[in-house]
Protein backbone atom coordinates (compact mmCIF):
# COMPACT_ATOMS: atom_id res chain seq x y z
CA UNK A 1 0.00 0.00 0.00
CA UNK A 2 1.25 2.83 -0.78
CA UNK A 3 1.85 6.03 1.90
CA UNK A 4 0.42 9.35 1.54
CA UNK A 5 2.40 12.67 0.65
CA UNK A 6 1.69 15.32 2.86
CA UNK A 7 -0.47 16.76 0.14
CA UNK A 8 -3.11 13.96 0.52
CA UNK A 9 -2.96 13.78 4.71
CA UNK A 10 -3.66 17.19 4.49
CA UNK A 11 -6.61 16.90 1.95
CA UNK A 12 -7.84 13.92 4.36
CA UNK A 13 -7.55 16.23 7.22
CA UNK A 14 -10.08 18.27 5.36
CA UNK A 15 -7.41 21.24 4.97
CA UNK A 16 -8.48 24.11 2.33
CA UNK A 17 -5.20 24.84 1.25
CA UNK A 18 -3.97 21.03 0.49
CA UNK A 19 -7.29 20.58 -1.90
CA UNK A 20 -6.97 23.92 -3.30
CA UNK A 21 -3.45 22.87 -4.94
CA UNK A 22 -4.71 19.72 -6.02
CA UNK A 23 -7.28 21.23 -7.45
CA UNK A 24 -4.96 23.30 -9.51
CA UNK A 25 -3.04 20.64 -10.35
CA UNK A 26 -5.41 17.96 -11.67
CA UNK A 27 -8.80 20.14 -12.31
CA UNK A 28 -7.35 21.40 -16.04
CA UNK A 29 -6.45 18.28 -17.05
CA UNK A 30 -9.71 16.39 -16.25
CA UNK A 31 -11.72 18.78 -17.93
CA UNK A 32 -9.33 18.79 -21.10
CA UNK A 33 -9.75 14.90 -20.90
CA UNK A 34 -13.07 15.23 -20.32
CA UNK A 35 -13.50 17.30 -23.13
CA UNK A 36 -11.34 15.24 -25.77
CA UNK A 37 -13.36 12.37 -25.24
CA UNK A 38 -16.32 13.80 -25.90
CA UNK A 39 -19.99 12.33 -24.60
CA UNK A 40 -23.20 11.70 -26.21
CA UNK A 41 -24.81 13.71 -23.30
CA UNK A 42 -25.36 17.25 -24.12
CA UNK A 43 -27.30 18.16 -21.33
CA UNK A 44 -23.87 16.93 -18.94
CA UNK A 45 -21.36 18.31 -19.85
CA UNK A 46 -17.90 18.21 -19.16
CA UNK A 47 -17.97 20.63 -16.18
CA UNK A 48 -20.22 18.76 -14.26
CA UNK A 49 -18.66 15.48 -14.73
CA UNK A 50 -15.72 16.81 -13.53
CA UNK A 51 -17.45 18.69 -10.53
CA UNK A 52 -18.95 15.19 -9.28
CA UNK A 53 -15.85 13.63 -9.85
CA UNK A 54 -14.34 15.55 -7.25
CA UNK A 55 -17.05 15.59 -4.98
CA UNK A 56 -16.75 11.73 -5.21
CA UNK A 57 -13.27 11.98 -4.76
CA UNK A 58 -13.80 13.88 -1.32
CA UNK A 59 -16.13 11.72 0.08
CA UNK A 60 -13.93 8.26 -0.78
CA UNK A 61 -10.32 10.23 0.18
CA UNK A 62 -10.52 8.00 2.85
CA UNK A 63 -10.01 5.13 1.12
CA UNK A 64 -7.49 6.12 -1.11
CA UNK A 65 -3.32 5.92 -0.69
CA UNK A 66 -1.38 7.07 -2.40
CA UNK A 67 0.60 10.70 -3.71
CA UNK A 68 -0.84 13.27 -5.54
CA UNK A 69 0.37 11.66 -8.84
CA UNK A 70 -1.22 8.66 -7.88
CA UNK A 71 -4.50 10.78 -6.96
CA UNK A 72 -4.37 12.38 -10.98
CA UNK A 73 -4.85 8.57 -11.84
CA UNK A 74 -7.60 7.69 -9.60
CA UNK A 75 -9.30 10.91 -9.81
CA UNK A 76 -9.61 10.15 -13.87
CA UNK A 77 -11.07 6.87 -13.25
CA UNK A 78 -13.57 8.28 -11.02
CA UNK A 79 -14.48 10.81 -13.59
CA UNK A 80 -14.12 7.89 -16.01
CA UNK A 81 -16.75 5.92 -14.30
CA UNK A 82 -18.93 8.58 -13.92
CA UNK A 83 -18.92 9.40 -17.51
CA UNK A 84 -20.02 5.88 -18.41
CA UNK A 85 -22.77 6.23 -15.83
CA UNK A 86 -23.63 9.90 -17.84
CA UNK A 87 -23.65 7.75 -21.42
CA UNK A 88 -26.13 4.88 -20.03
CA UNK A 89 -28.61 7.17 -18.64
CA UNK A 90 -28.67 9.38 -21.86
CA UNK A 91 -29.09 6.30 -23.91
CA UNK A 92 -32.27 5.09 -21.51
CA UNK A 93 -33.28 9.03 -21.09
CA UNK A 94 -33.71 9.69 -25.26
CA UNK A 95 -33.90 13.35 -24.52
CA UNK A 96 -33.14 15.88 -27.47
CA UNK A 97 -32.38 19.13 -26.02
CA UNK A 98 -31.81 22.38 -27.58
CA UNK A 99 -28.56 23.29 -29.71
CA UNK A 100 -25.77 24.85 -28.14
CA UNK A 101 -26.02 27.50 -30.05
CA UNK A 102 -29.20 28.67 -29.15
CA UNK A 103 -28.64 28.36 -25.53
CA UNK A 104 -25.92 31.16 -26.04
CA UNK A 105 -27.71 33.50 -27.65
CA UNK A 106 -30.60 33.29 -25.19
CA UNK A 107 -28.38 33.25 -21.71
CA UNK A 108 -25.33 35.18 -22.71
CA UNK A 109 -23.44 32.92 -19.99
CA UNK A 110 -19.89 34.07 -19.10
CA UNK A 111 -17.06 32.30 -20.94
CA UNK A 112 -15.93 29.58 -19.05
CA UNK A 113 -13.25 26.98 -19.16
CA UNK A 114 -14.50 25.11 -22.35
CA UNK A 115 -13.69 28.32 -24.42
CA UNK A 116 -10.31 27.51 -23.35
CA UNK A 117 -10.35 24.06 -25.08
CA UNK A 118 -12.51 24.58 -27.70
CA UNK A 119 -9.26 25.52 -29.31
CA UNK A 120 -8.50 21.70 -29.58
CA UNK A 121 -11.40 20.50 -31.46
CA UNK A 122 -8.99 19.25 -34.54
CA UNK A 123 -7.46 17.37 -31.62
CA UNK A 124 -10.52 15.67 -30.93
CA UNK A 125 -11.50 15.51 -35.01
CA UNK A 126 -8.24 13.67 -34.92
CA UNK A 127 -8.95 11.17 -32.22
CA UNK A 128 -12.08 10.54 -33.16
CA UNK A 129 -11.00 8.10 -36.13
CA UNK A 130 -9.19 6.30 -33.26
CA UNK A 131 -10.87 3.34 -31.52
CA UNK A 132 -12.43 4.28 -27.78
CA UNK A 133 -9.22 2.75 -25.99
CA UNK A 134 -6.94 4.12 -27.66
CA UNK A 135 -8.50 7.47 -28.05
CA UNK A 136 -8.63 7.03 -24.48
CA UNK A 137 -4.88 6.07 -23.71
CA UNK A 138 -3.50 8.84 -26.18
CA UNK A 139 -5.95 11.48 -24.22
CA UNK A 140 -4.42 10.40 -21.39
CA UNK A 141 -0.85 10.26 -21.95
CA UNK A 142 -0.26 12.47 -24.72
CA UNK A 143 -2.99 15.37 -24.53
CA UNK A 144 -3.06 15.75 -20.80
CA UNK A 145 0.13 14.51 -20.18
CA UNK A 146 -0.28 12.03 -17.48
CA UNK A 147 2.34 9.17 -16.84
CA UNK A 148 1.75 5.49 -17.71
CA UNK A 149 1.12 4.82 -14.01
CA UNK A 150 -2.05 7.36 -13.94
CA UNK A 151 -3.31 6.42 -17.41
CA UNK A 152 -3.35 2.53 -16.23
CA UNK A 153 -5.31 3.60 -12.92
CA UNK A 154 -7.61 6.36 -14.68
CA UNK A 155 -8.47 3.37 -17.22
CA UNK A 156 -8.46 -0.10 -15.35
CA UNK A 157 -5.66 -1.49 -16.65
CA UNK A 158 -2.04 -2.43 -16.06
CA UNK A 159 0.74 -0.31 -17.73
CA UNK A 160 1.90 -2.67 -20.02
CA UNK A 161 -1.74 -2.82 -21.70
CA UNK A 162 -1.30 1.25 -22.31
CA UNK A 163 2.34 0.56 -23.21
CA UNK A 164 0.74 -1.49 -26.22
CA UNK A 165 -2.38 0.76 -26.83
CA UNK A 166 -0.17 3.81 -27.49
CA UNK A 167 2.32 2.44 -29.60
CA UNK A 168 -0.97 0.94 -31.82
CA UNK A 169 -2.94 4.21 -31.73
CA UNK A 170 0.24 6.41 -32.79
CA UNK A 171 0.90 4.46 -35.55
CA UNK A 172 -2.50 4.31 -36.91
CA UNK A 173 -2.97 8.09 -36.69
CA UNK A 174 0.21 8.48 -38.36
CA UNK A 175 -1.44 6.20 -41.49
CA UNK A 176 -4.42 8.03 -41.24
CA UNK A 177 -2.68 11.56 -41.17
CA UNK A 178 -2.95 13.32 -44.62
CA UNK A 179 0.11 15.44 -44.13
CA UNK A 180 2.76 13.16 -41.63
CA UNK A 181 3.13 15.17 -38.52
CA UNK A 182 5.65 16.77 -37.35
CA UNK A 183 8.18 14.93 -35.06
CA UNK A 184 10.00 16.59 -32.02
CA UNK A 185 12.80 14.71 -30.88
CA UNK B 1 11.64 -1.75 -34.10
CA UNK B 2 11.84 1.86 -33.98
CA UNK B 3 9.96 3.62 -31.61
CA UNK B 4 7.85 6.32 -32.39
CA UNK B 5 8.10 9.98 -30.60
CA UNK B 6 5.15 10.83 -29.13
CA UNK B 7 3.28 13.42 -31.29
CA UNK B 8 3.69 16.40 -29.11
CA UNK B 9 0.99 18.54 -31.35
CA UNK B 10 -1.92 16.74 -29.90
CA UNK B 11 -0.56 18.33 -26.26
CA UNK B 12 -3.84 20.41 -25.32
CA UNK B 13 -2.94 23.54 -23.53
CA UNK B 14 -3.76 22.91 -19.44
CA UNK B 15 -5.51 26.04 -17.95
CA UNK B 16 -4.93 26.60 -14.22
CA UNK B 17 -8.05 26.26 -12.58
CA UNK B 18 -9.24 27.53 -9.19
CA UNK B 19 -11.98 26.03 -7.38
CA UNK B 20 -15.23 27.52 -7.18
CA UNK B 21 -15.08 28.45 -3.04
CA UNK B 22 -18.46 26.82 -2.72
CA UNK B 23 -17.10 23.77 -4.40
CA UNK B 24 -13.94 23.79 -1.95
CA UNK B 25 -15.83 24.25 0.78
CA UNK B 26 -18.32 20.63 -0.13
CA UNK B 27 -15.05 19.30 -0.92
CA UNK B 28 -13.51 19.88 2.97
CA UNK B 29 -16.40 19.18 4.56
CA UNK B 30 -16.55 15.85 2.55
CA UNK B 31 -13.32 15.01 3.71
CA UNK B 32 -13.23 15.91 7.26
CA UNK B 33 -16.63 13.96 7.16
CA UNK B 34 -16.27 11.11 10.11
CA UNK B 35 -15.95 7.53 9.10
CA UNK B 36 -19.11 6.04 9.30
CA UNK B 37 -19.81 3.54 11.95
CA UNK B 38 -20.63 0.83 10.50
CA UNK B 39 -17.57 -0.69 8.82
CA UNK B 40 -16.97 -3.80 6.60
CA UNK B 41 -16.85 -5.75 9.21
CA UNK B 42 -19.89 -5.37 10.52
CA UNK B 43 -21.75 -5.25 7.23
CA UNK B 44 -20.35 -8.88 6.70
CA UNK B 45 -21.31 -9.93 10.10
CA UNK B 46 -24.89 -8.53 9.21
CA UNK B 47 -25.36 -10.22 5.63
CA UNK B 48 -24.23 -13.76 7.35
CA UNK B 49 -26.78 -13.26 10.43
CA UNK B 50 -29.29 -12.62 7.87
CA UNK B 51 -27.89 -15.79 6.23
CA UNK B 52 -28.27 -17.89 9.37
CA UNK B 53 -31.72 -16.43 10.20
CA UNK B 54 -33.10 -17.48 6.63
CA UNK B 55 -31.88 -20.51 6.65
CA UNK B 56 -32.98 -21.63 10.15
CA UNK B 57 -36.57 -20.61 9.47
CA UNK B 58 -36.57 -22.85 6.60
CA UNK B 59 -34.75 -25.95 8.14
CA UNK B 60 -37.56 -25.42 11.04
CA UNK B 61 -40.42 -25.08 8.45
CA UNK B 62 -39.04 -27.84 6.92
CA UNK B 63 -38.33 -25.75 3.33
CA UNK B 64 -35.20 -27.55 2.74
CA UNK B 65 -35.54 -30.34 0.28
CA UNK B 66 -34.48 -33.71 1.90
CA UNK B 67 -34.58 -32.64 5.52
CA UNK B 68 -37.37 -32.92 7.83
CA UNK B 69 -38.34 -30.52 10.19
CA UNK B 70 -37.67 -30.55 13.99
CA UNK B 71 -40.72 -29.23 14.74
CA UNK B 72 -42.87 -31.59 12.48
CA UNK B 73 -45.57 -33.76 14.66
CA UNK B 74 -44.33 -37.26 14.71
CA UNK B 75 -47.55 -39.15 15.69
CA UNK B 76 -50.10 -36.64 15.69
CA UNK B 77 -53.81 -37.05 15.90
CA UNK B 78 -54.97 -38.19 12.14
CA UNK B 79 -57.67 -35.18 10.80
CA UNK B 80 -59.35 -37.61 8.14
CA UNK B 81 -62.81 -38.41 8.33
CA UNK B 82 -64.47 -40.28 11.51
CA UNK B 83 -65.88 -42.85 10.34
CA UNK B 84 -69.08 -43.58 12.12
CA UNK B 85 -69.65 -45.95 14.69
CA UNK B 86 -70.91 -49.86 13.77
CA UNK B 87 -72.44 -51.86 15.98
CA UNK B 88 -74.89 -50.50 18.37
CA UNK B 89 -73.57 -53.50 20.80
CA UNK B 90 -70.05 -51.66 22.20
CA UNK B 91 -71.38 -48.62 19.93
CA UNK B 92 -68.48 -46.62 19.64
CA UNK B 93 -70.49 -43.79 19.78
CA UNK B 94 -72.06 -44.71 22.87
CA UNK B 95 -69.99 -43.77 26.00
CA UNK B 96 -69.49 -47.52 27.53
CA UNK B 97 -67.86 -48.32 24.30
CA UNK B 98 -65.24 -45.14 24.27
CA UNK B 99 -64.96 -45.38 27.96
CA UNK B 100 -64.22 -48.86 28.17
CA UNK B 101 -61.59 -49.13 25.50
CA UNK B 102 -59.36 -46.86 26.59
CA UNK B 103 -57.65 -48.38 29.11
CA UNK B 104 -57.55 -51.23 26.77
CA UNK B 105 -56.23 -49.94 23.73
CA UNK B 106 -52.74 -48.77 24.53
CA UNK B 107 -51.58 -50.70 20.88
CA UNK B 108 -52.40 -47.88 18.56
CA UNK B 109 -52.31 -50.83 16.15
CA UNK B 110 -55.55 -52.61 17.08
CA UNK B 111 -57.48 -49.29 17.41
CA UNK B 112 -59.64 -48.65 14.47
CA UNK B 113 -59.61 -45.10 13.22
CA UNK B 114 -63.44 -44.10 13.77
CA UNK B 115 -64.02 -44.46 17.38
CA UNK B 116 -62.74 -41.00 17.63
CA UNK B 117 -65.94 -39.67 18.26
CA UNK B 118 -67.71 -40.39 21.36
CA UNK B 119 -69.84 -38.95 23.98
CA UNK B 120 -68.75 -38.09 27.33
CA UNK B 121 -71.16 -40.35 29.40
CA UNK B 122 -70.36 -43.19 31.69
CA UNK B 123 -69.80 -46.48 30.77
CA UNK B 124 -71.73 -49.74 31.40
CA UNK B 125 -69.78 -52.18 33.16
CA UNK B 126 -71.41 -54.81 31.24
CA UNK B 127 -69.73 -53.92 28.15
CA UNK B 128 -66.54 -55.07 29.19
CA UNK B 129 -67.27 -58.38 29.25
CA UNK B 130 -69.20 -58.40 26.01
CA UNK B 131 -66.36 -60.34 23.68
CA UNK B 132 -68.16 -57.81 20.41
CA UNK B 133 -67.20 -54.72 21.72
CA UNK B 134 -63.62 -55.73 20.92
CA UNK B 135 -61.78 -53.36 18.90
CA UNK B 136 -60.95 -55.66 16.63
CA UNK B 137 -64.31 -56.19 15.74
CA UNK B 138 -65.30 -52.78 15.04
CA UNK B 139 -64.51 -50.97 11.59
CA UNK B 140 -65.08 -47.15 11.97
CA UNK B 141 -63.68 -45.61 15.40
CA UNK B 142 -61.24 -43.36 15.72
CA UNK B 143 -58.69 -44.33 18.68
CA UNK B 144 -56.83 -40.61 18.99
CA UNK B 145 -59.92 -38.94 19.94
CA UNK B 146 -61.32 -41.71 21.96
CA UNK B 147 -58.18 -41.56 24.19
CA UNK B 148 -58.56 -37.82 24.61
CA UNK B 149 -62.08 -38.16 25.87
CA UNK B 150 -61.58 -41.26 28.11
CA UNK B 151 -59.36 -39.74 30.62
CA UNK B 152 -62.17 -36.87 30.60
CA UNK B 153 -64.85 -39.37 31.79
CA UNK B 154 -63.44 -42.62 33.78
CA UNK B 155 -65.44 -45.77 33.89
CA UNK B 156 -67.84 -45.40 36.99
CA UNK B 157 -70.17 -48.45 37.22
CA UNK B 158 -72.24 -47.68 40.02
CA UNK B 159 -72.92 -44.22 38.56
CA UNK B 160 -74.35 -46.13 35.15
CA UNK B 161 -76.77 -47.32 37.68
CA UNK B 162 -77.87 -45.10 39.59
CA UNK B 163 -78.70 -41.56 39.37
CA UNK B 164 -76.17 -41.17 36.31
CA UNK B 165 -72.74 -39.27 36.66
CA UNK B 166 -72.36 -35.67 36.62
CA UNK B 167 -72.02 -34.84 33.18
CA UNK B 168 -75.29 -36.39 32.18
CA UNK B 169 -77.08 -34.74 35.20
CA UNK B 170 -75.17 -31.10 34.39
CA UNK B 171 -77.37 -29.25 31.61
CA UNK B 172 -74.02 -27.91 30.41
CA UNK B 173 -72.18 -30.76 30.44
CA UNK B 174 -75.41 -32.45 28.77
CA UNK B 175 -75.12 -29.85 26.12
CA UNK B 176 -71.70 -30.04 25.28
CA UNK B 177 -72.70 -34.26 25.12
CA UNK B 178 -75.17 -33.25 22.17
CA UNK B 179 -73.02 -31.44 20.65
CA UNK B 180 -70.53 -33.89 19.96
CA UNK B 181 -73.52 -36.39 18.89
CA UNK B 182 -74.18 -33.48 16.83
CA UNK B 183 -71.40 -33.50 15.30
CA UNK B 184 -71.46 -37.59 14.87
CA UNK B 185 -74.76 -37.20 13.25
CA UNK B 186 -72.95 -35.08 10.75
CA UNK B 187 -71.23 -37.44 9.62
CA UNK B 188 -73.69 -40.01 9.62
CA UNK B 189 -77.01 -39.24 9.09
CA UNK B 190 -78.63 -41.93 7.16
CA UNK B 191 -77.93 -43.69 10.64
CA UNK B 192 -79.03 -41.21 12.75
CA UNK B 193 -82.95 -41.35 10.69
CA UNK B 194 -82.22 -44.93 11.25
CA UNK B 195 -84.87 -45.15 14.46
CA UNK B 196 -86.68 -48.07 15.05
CA UNK B 197 -90.43 -47.20 14.36
CA UNK B 198 -92.26 -49.14 17.10
CA UNK B 199 -96.02 -49.58 16.86
CA UNK B 200 -98.44 -47.47 17.72
CA UNK B 201 -95.45 -44.57 17.25
CA UNK B 202 -95.50 -41.39 14.60
CA UNK B 203 -92.74 -39.23 13.95
CA UNK B 204 -92.77 -36.28 14.88
CA UNK B 205 -92.12 -33.33 12.40
CA UNK B 206 -88.66 -31.78 12.01
CA UNK B 207 -87.49 -29.56 14.30
CA UNK B 208 -84.83 -26.78 14.60
CA UNK B 209 -81.04 -27.03 15.66
CA UNK B 210 -81.94 -25.37 18.97
CA UNK B 211 -84.63 -28.07 19.75
CA UNK B 212 -82.34 -30.85 18.92
CA UNK B 213 -79.99 -30.04 21.39
CA UNK B 214 -82.50 -29.44 23.80
CA UNK B 215 -83.94 -32.56 23.43
CA UNK B 216 -80.29 -33.81 23.37
CA UNK B 217 -80.03 -33.02 27.12
CA UNK B 218 -83.17 -33.86 28.34
CA UNK B 219 -82.77 -37.23 26.92
CA UNK B 220 -79.52 -37.80 28.42
CA UNK B 221 -81.23 -37.06 31.43
CA UNK B 222 -83.79 -39.32 31.32
CA UNK B 223 -81.99 -41.99 30.09
CA UNK B 224 -79.33 -41.96 33.03
CA UNK B 225 -81.57 -40.95 35.88
CA UNK B 226 -84.79 -42.22 35.24
CA UNK B 227 -84.55 -45.23 32.85
CA UNK B 228 -83.19 -46.52 29.88
CA UNK B 229 -85.79 -48.37 27.96
CA UNK B 230 -87.79 -45.41 27.61
CA UNK B 231 -88.00 -45.70 23.59
CA UNK B 232 -89.81 -48.53 24.05
CA UNK B 233 -93.99 -49.14 22.91
CA UNK B 234 -94.65 -49.62 26.87
CA UNK B 235 -92.56 -46.19 27.95
CA UNK B 236 -94.61 -43.20 28.89
CA UNK B 237 -95.87 -40.36 26.38
CA UNK B 238 -93.34 -38.35 27.50
CA UNK B 239 -90.30 -40.32 25.60
CA UNK B 240 -92.61 -40.38 22.20
CA UNK B 241 -91.15 -37.04 21.75
CA UNK B 242 -87.87 -37.95 20.41
CA UNK B 243 -88.81 -41.28 18.95
CA UNK B 244 -88.84 -39.28 15.60
CA UNK B 245 -85.77 -36.85 16.30
CA UNK B 246 -82.48 -36.94 14.68
CA UNK B 247 -80.69 -37.97 17.18
CA UNK B 248 -81.68 -41.30 17.98
CA UNK B 249 -78.19 -42.08 18.27
CA UNK B 250 -76.44 -44.51 20.04
CA UNK B 251 -77.42 -43.43 23.44
CA UNK B 252 -81.19 -45.01 22.25
CA UNK B 253 -79.45 -47.91 21.01
CA UNK B 254 -77.76 -48.28 24.23
CA UNK B 255 -80.64 -48.10 26.40
CA UNK B 256 -82.17 -50.75 24.32
CA UNK B 257 -79.09 -53.25 24.80
CA UNK B 258 -80.04 -53.02 28.29
CA UNK B 259 -82.87 -55.29 27.04
CA UNK B 260 -81.53 -59.07 27.72
CA UNK B 261 -83.67 -60.02 24.60
CA UNK B 262 -83.08 -57.31 22.36
CA UNK B 263 -79.62 -57.84 23.44
CA UNK B 264 -78.98 -60.95 22.27
CA UNK B 265 -80.86 -59.73 19.35
CA UNK B 266 -78.50 -56.50 18.43
CA UNK B 267 -75.53 -59.20 19.00
CA UNK B 268 -76.59 -61.22 16.12
CA UNK B 269 -77.23 -58.01 14.03
CA UNK B 270 -73.74 -57.22 14.35
CA UNK B 271 -72.03 -60.40 13.62
CA UNK B 272 -74.28 -60.29 10.55
CA UNK B 273 -73.06 -56.43 9.66
CA UNK B 274 -69.55 -57.72 10.11
CA UNK B 275 -69.93 -60.66 7.81
CA UNK B 276 -71.90 -58.50 5.33
CA UNK B 277 -69.01 -55.90 5.47
CA UNK B 278 -70.93 -52.87 6.64
CA UNK B 279 -70.30 -50.39 9.03
CA UNK B 280 -73.34 -50.28 10.83
CA UNK B 281 -77.16 -51.97 10.34
CA UNK B 282 -79.56 -51.27 7.65
CA UNK B 283 -82.74 -50.29 8.04
CA UNK B 284 -84.17 -53.92 7.55
CA UNK B 285 -81.72 -55.56 10.38
CA UNK B 286 -83.59 -53.39 12.62
CA UNK B 287 -86.44 -54.78 11.82
CA UNK B 288 -85.44 -57.96 12.26
CA UNK B 289 -83.88 -56.93 15.70
CA UNK B 290 -87.35 -55.59 16.97
CA UNK B 291 -88.97 -58.50 15.58
CA UNK B 292 -86.74 -61.20 17.74
CA UNK B 293 -86.84 -58.84 20.46
CA UNK B 294 -90.19 -58.56 20.79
Amino acid sequence: MATDDDLIADAKNGDPDAWRALYRAHAGRLLVWLETRGSTDSIESAEDLASEAWLTAASKLRTFHGTSSDFAGWLFGIARHLAANSRRKSGRRRTSPSEHADLVELGGSVPGPDSVVSGQDWVRATLASLPSRERDVISCLEVVGLDVAATAAALGTSTVSVRVTRHRALKRLRATTPEPLPQLT
Amino acid sequence: MTSQPPLTELRAHIPALEPDPVLLAQLVELSSAPRPARTAGIRVLLAATAVAAVASVSWLLGATPGIESPLEPAGGPSMGPSLPPSSPDGDASSPRGAIQRAPESTDPTTVDPGAGISRSAPAAPEASSDPHTDDAERPGQDAPSQHQEAPATPPDPPATKGGGPEAATDPGKSGKSSKSGESRHGSTGSRGNSTIELPGQKPDPPRSSGDRHSDEGARDQDHWGSGWNWNWPDQDSDHDDHRGDNHSDGSDEQSRDRDPGSRHAWEWRWRDTDRRGSDYPSAGSHDSVRDRGH
